[in-house]
């Protein structure tokens, strides 16, 4: 098992905590939560050790494309990077949904 | 020939594999434990069958392709199932993921599908070489090539939960396999696993035609 962290400045908040995908091969679950210090701070626990430049590559480019001030749990079980981009999107789109009692 | 993601192809060695880059030592020590390659989910090209190799870790995969005519056998998840081919695996009891497969499959046979064991397990009762360890999970595909009712999805995966190890099954669609587990959750998108690579879907669409 490995941890790993990344760290971006943001300007963009999220009105919600967002918890998608699954516990499962291949897959990973995403979870994220709206921070106040201006930095999208992820966390990453995987089972598939020596892939940190894949997942710089993936974070990067995701978080260029939306810079949310966020903490983003990840526990991944050996997710490819199109699963990854693909889980973060599904999430960031979900914690944009406003709660159904402001609407 | 036909061949499906999770299929387990046996070959006569590394000189039989067709790659871009040069074959990782481990790979080489792998397939001279065990002869045997995964089917990977990619589009199949001209007579040539996308495959992946397994190491010892999870970060051991490498991607190749065979030629159809270099295969030497084809075994797929549900002639594991048929054979009952646990019963013969030396290690059933001291692997949990083994020893829960009698109940699994005497659960699954309720629920009238095809399915079959895949990853570590699949490839061990394939091969007959120690792959699977004691903390595997159970990895599972399961055919379901017309709506899978979601009463039966939830009553399927409350099911399998009961079992001493995490099962973790994929329904494998005409477009592509999604997660039981996320599918069960009645809510969209839902990740669906295409030769084309990975894609959210809604989830009334998986499998409108």
């Amino acid at each position: 098992m490995e941890t790993l962290t990344f760290e971006y400045n943001a300007t963009r908040t999220i009105h919600q905590r967002s918890h998608v995908g699954v516990v499962g091969s291949g897959d990973l679950e995403v979870l994220l939560e709206p921070s106040s210090n201006g930095q999208a701070q992820i966390t990453i626990r995987t089972g598939s050790e020596g892939f940190g430049d894949a997942w710089k590559a993936v974070l990067d480019r995701f978080f260029l494309v939306n810079d949310i001030a966020a903490k983003v749990t990840i526990n991944d079980f050996g997710a490819t990077p199109g699963v990854v981009n693909l889980r973060l999107a599904q999430a960031l789109e979900v914690s944009q949904d406003v709660p159904n009692h402001q609407k | 020939m036909e061949f499906h993601p999770h299929d387990l192809l046996k070959l006569k060695g590394e000189e039989d594999l067709i790659c871009d880059s040069p074959l990782p030592d481990w790979v080489k020590e792998s397939l001279s434990r065990a002869p045997f390659v995964v089917v990977r989910r990619a589009p199949l090209m001209k007579k040539l069958v996308p495959i992946g190799i397994r190491g010892e870790s999870r970060s051991e995969r490498f991607a190749a392709f065979i030629p159809y005519d270099k295969i030497l056998e084809t075994i797929t998840p549900e002639q594991l199932v048929e054979k009952t081919s646990w019963k013969q695996n030396q290690r059933f009891h001291c692997i949990d993921a083994l020893q829960s497969l009698p109940h699994v499959s005497k659960t699954l046979s309720r629920f009238s599908v095809r399915w079959g064991p895949t990853g570590s397990v699949g490839f061990e009762l394939a091969s007959n070489v120690y792959t699977a360890k004691p903390t595997s999970d159970l990895d599972l595909v399961v055919r379901t090539p017309s709506l899978l009712p979601m009463e039966l999805a939830v009553d399927l995966r409350t099911q399998l939960c009961k079992v001493k190890v995490g099962v973790d099954v994929q329904l494998e669609t005409p477009k592509g396999a999604i997660s039981l587990d996320e599918y069960s959750k009645g809510k969209s998108p839902v990740l669906l696993r295409t030769e084309n690579g990975p894609q959210l879907v809604k989830i009334q669409e998986i499998w409108n035609t």
